[in-house]
């Protein structure tokens, strides 16, 4: 299991995940809600780098690679999180049972000659 | 509104005498239940996990098609003949259990899918049949002994 490469985004977004509860509605309109587990999952994190070298892209794209596109889970490394406090990123970052996944391929666009634009969009799933 | 948070215990005992034991509520954290250890399991119950009247119910569990949940299978012979203890736990909003239920069943067989293993249990009580205790064919019913294989209930 790999990293994700140690590279600071220069836009990030986060979300938590939802814990397994279904709802039932009666035809009254009462609702029962059934729990089915203690921990969060789908946590999604979408990170952005802009006007990155070619260099880069090809370190998230050999990532990709190594871990069979989202088979395969792996951890962020903190440079990831720049600018969070420890404790956040504790919150952030390893979630409790967590494992971050690739949710689609990353895509690249570019900007100019050798240099690019890399989307990634990841999601925690549970161990 | 209402919460319903229900913890499930599997206790297999199979016929060779392999136990394997699984909750599948509290996710990667190992619990204890009358002092044995469940490992957690993406397992699911379905149909009648508990019943008063044994009418020789039908339990379904299934589990992913991955490498421990086939050696359910293949250490007890198909899951012919095993023992399993299914015990449903009701819990508070601490996630302390606040009931306990417990159902028994015997192993009827397995089968596989691409993803999902499916072991088929009824309840333990009358596993022999529906009409336990099972009918017994005497001479009086049947009558003079056939030569062939048609037997005529009179």
């Amino acid at each position: 299991m790999a990293n994700f490469p140690s590279i600071k985004p220069t836009a990030r977004s986060f979300q938590l995940g939802q814990y397994p509860v279904k709802t039932y509605r009666a035809m009254s309109g009462a609702v029962v809600r059934r729990s089915f587990g203690n921990k969060a999952f789908g946590y999604t994190l979408d990170l952005q780098f802009e006007n990155v070298p070619e260099a880069t892209v090809n370190t998230i794209i050999d990532h990709y690679n190594g871990q069979q596109g989202g088979t395969i889970g792996f951890a962020i490394a903190t440079a990831v999180f720049t600018g969070y406090t420890v404790t956040l990123q504790g919150k952030v970052r390893n979630p409790s049972g967590i494992e971050w996944l690739y949710a689609e391929p990353p895509s690249v666009s570019s900007v100019i000659k050798g240099i690019s634009t890399v989307t990634v969009k990841l999601v925690g799933e549970m161990r | 509104m209402t919460e319903i948070r229900l913890a499930q215990y599997f206790y297999l005992v199979t016929s060779t005498g392999t136990r394997h034991r699984y909750q599948n509520f509290f996710v990667s954290e190992p619990r204890i239940l009358d002092g044995a250890r469940f490992d957690f399991a993406p397992f699911r119950a379905e149909g009648s996990t508990a019943n008063l009247n044994g009418d020789n119910g039908m339990v379904r569990v299934l589990f992913p098609n991955v490498e421990f949940a086939i050696k359910l299978v293949e250490d007890g012979d198909g899951n012919r003949l095993s023992e399993l203890t299914l015990t449903t736990q009701w819990l508070n909003a601490a996630l302390a259990p606040s009931r306990t239920y417990q159902e028994r069943y015997v192993g009827i067989g397995a089968s596989y899918s691409d993803t999902t293993i499916e072991l088929r249990y009824r309840t333990a009580m009358d596993s022999v049949g529906a009409t336990f205790p099972g009918r017994t064919l005497t001479r009086g019913l049947v009558g003079p002994l056939p030569l062939n294989a048609d037997l005529v209930l009179q």
